[in-house]
């Protein structure tokens, strides 16, 4: 309940500031009335009307309920290491390139998902890694992220 | 139209377009089977993949996956009670009941053989609609087209959710999102914050595989339900003359009603497969036995689901309008691949439209041989765990968002796109709707600007044709009609008590 309530309260916040943006686009003169803000403010009005309908009823359910709703949330830390381990992957797959920063990726979220299957992990990284390499880098040609200096080296030396 | 169709089946029917219609079958059967990873997650998956491909190629590939995974989503159904896909489970019923009385070679037969009949007449259906429906839309300007896009994102409310209301903030987010980037009319830059990864728009498919794979990955993870895999033996066992004598009447039902029910955009194939269901009990001279484990059972869904992929492929090739998730990626794939679909495709790129046809007929046929083969196989992939296949979907994603352009922007929308979507998902806001929007958005937008421009910025434009006109009236009846239908009950249910 408090989770949808903050959900379309931030819809709500987030379409009131577009809209600000909406307003700032420059506009052809010979274009003013069907101007690039044209569609974008359209869509944003109906957006502001409709989350902050979304947001009002939920504070009378909320209400109704004496705000003793309290959600039993489970796993979202599971969820918050996962988006971090996938964020920092991504920010240090230029860096380290793809050969470097995938195995340390996919260790991380097999020891997050199921720790106690350790035996397979390391046969698993490698059939990720070769099926990925096979499929992109060698039927489709599509250059996989080598990374800097030595991983860059590392790279060119196993064939990437 | 016979020239059209020999080209069809030769370009079809090159051994490298076979051997992708055969890895696309497969792939979808996989897809479909396998719980957590569905027949729209495949699809988002294999479009990266489609980059080095020729356009025909490309397509077929995706229409094969797209006419595959539907099939398969009743698989795990019948066998763990565990619906690989939403399109199986009118087929679970019946089917696991099957699996418990030891005839799960059966259902699966059943489940086969009305997939493929299904199948086939859905495609059928859409060769001999599709060109005629073209002919009449070269005839649209504008003002149609803006019509018949808003027609296609007022079925939203019929996508599946519990609430309309969150079911607009998605599509209207979708639209929000496809104005990103330069304007295509004036040039001018919209919503860039400044960055270039923005200028060209968010890309499609970064965003697809975000909202779609990813994020399903996580709420995996946050469920963490199934992450030990399914462990079964099963062998399918194809029906008999006599048991299809039995069914013929019922799979050609079913069929004519998924047909139907796929061409209506936003209405796909689990609500095929249910008003098939439900139909297939109202005409049963034994209706008591529905749900003990009958083939009846698992044939009506099974029929209706499949005819009503090709369904869902009228809209799409005629007018340019997806009707389904699955669709709009597809078509988010033509225009990646510089084709664009409407009547014209029916002119300039006929051999693509019959190569179609011709794929999606095969792809039907290969199921026959892919599912026998695959279900004594399936058991193996479904023993995987989760932390085996959660890791390599991420990895695939963002190396398949990275190969787009050889950006690193890309990867990071995906990411955005992952995070919102789990979000969207937990609050109970449908994903779909926002994909509707993201692909007709600019279809919607620059019409309506084309027809304001034209006409000196008079709105009355949009209702001076007939069909517009229509058009537009039933989008709003689309729109309104759950809440509408809410009132009647609720009138009706007064009067009663009065």
């Amino acid at each position: 309940m408090v989770g949808e309530l903050i959900m379309s309260l931030f819809i709500f916040v987030a379409s009131c500031y577009l809209y600000y943006e909406a307003t700032q686009l420059k506009v052809f003169r010979a274009y003013k009335e069907v101007g690039p803000d044209f569609w974008p403010k359209i869509i944003l009005i109906c957006l502001i009307a409709l989350s902050a309908a979304l947001t009002v009823s939920h504070v009378i359910n909320w209400r109704k309920s004496h705000g003793q709703v309290r959600e039993r949330e489970e796993g979202w830390k599971r969820v918050l290491i996962a988006v971090l381990l996938a964020v920092g992957y991504v920010y240090f797959l230029k860096p380290l390139g793809f050969i470097v920063a995938s195995p340390l990726f996919i260790l991380g979220m097999m020891l997050l998902i199921l720790p106690e299957r350790k035996k397979i992990i390391p046969v698993t990284i490698l059939g990720i890694m070769v099926m990925i390499y096979i499929i992109f880098s060698k039927l489709l040609f599509v250059p996989l992220p080598k990374g800097f200096g030595i991983f860059h080296d590392i790279s060119i030396f196993l064939g990437l | 139209m016979f020239y059209n169709w020999t080209q069809g089946l030769v370009t079809a029917t090159e051994p490298y377009n076979l051997l992708i219609i055969v890895i696309g079958s497969s792939l979808g059967i996989m897809a479909g089977a396998v719980p957590g990873v569905s027949g729209t997650m495949a699809l988002a998956l294999a479009v990266p993949v489609t980059y080095a491909m020729d356009p025909t190629t490309a397509i077929l590939l995706l229409v094969a996956i797209y006419a595959s995974s539907v099939y398969a989503g009743s698989v795990s159904g019948i066998l763990f009670r565990t619906p690989g896909a939403p399109e199986g489970v009118a087929a679970t019923v019946d089917g696991h009941e099957m699996t418990k009385q030891g005839r799960a070679g059966e259902a699966l037969g059943v489940d086969i053989f009305s997939s493929v009949s299904g199948g086939i007449f859905g495609t059928l259906m859409l060769a001999l609609i599709a060109p005629q429906l073209a002919k009449v839309a070269l005839e649209f300007g504008p003002s149609e087209y803006f019509a018949i896009s808003v027609l296609g994102l007022s079925v939203v409310s019929s996508f599946g959710t519990q609430s309309e209301l969150k079911a607009l903030i998605s599509v209207l987010m979708g639209l929000f999102i496809a104005t990103i980037g330069i304007d295509r009319i004036s040039g001018f830059n919209r919503f860039t914050f400044g960055t270039t990864t923005l200028l060209g728009g968010v890309s499609f498919v970064p965003a697809i595989i975000g909202l779609f794979a990813v994020a399903e990955v996580l709420n995996r993870i946050r469920e963490m339900k199934g992450m030990e895999g399914i462990r079964a033996r099963a062998k399918a066992k194809l029906p008999s003359l006599k048991v299809i004598n039995q069914l013929k009447g019922l799979l050609l039902r079913s069929s004519l009603i998924g047909t139907f029910i796929g061409i209506l955009p936003g209405v796909g194939a689990t609500t095929a497969a249910f008003v098939s269901y439900s139909e297939a009990v109202r005409w049963s001279k034994h209706p008591e036995k529905f749900g003990t484990g009958i083939p009846e059972g698992v044939a009506a869904p099974e029929a209706a689901n499949n005819s009503a992929c090709g369904g869902a492929m009228v809209p799409l090739l005629t007018l340019g309008i997806p009707g389904s998730a699955g669709t709009a990626i597809m078509l988010g794939a033509f225009l990646i691949h510089g084709l664009k679909p409407g009547p014209l495709l029916f002119m300039q790129q006929s051999k693509l439209v019959y190569s179609i046809f011709v794929g999606m007929l095969l792809a039907n046929l290969s199921i026959i041989i892919l599912a026998k083969l695959f279900i004594r196989y399936f058991s193996k992939v479904i023993e995987l765990p989760y932390n085996i296949l959660g890791p390599g979907i991420i990895i695939f994603c963002v190396v398949g968002s990275f190969a787009i352009r050889n950006n690193f922007g890309d990867i990071w929308i995906m990411i955005l796109f992952a995070i919102i979507g789990f979000f969207m998902e937990r609050y109970g806001y449908p994903l779909a709707p926002i994909i509707l929007g993201i692909v007709l958005g600019p279809i919607a937008e620059e019409n309506l600007r084309q027809a304001m421009i034209i006409s000196g910025n008079n709105p009355m434009v949009l209702l001076s044709s007939p069909l517009s006109a229509t058009l537009i009236i039933l989008s709003a009846v689309s729109l309104f009609s759950p809440q509408l239908r809410k009132l009647w009950a609720r009138r009706r249910s007064a009067r009663e008590t009065s």
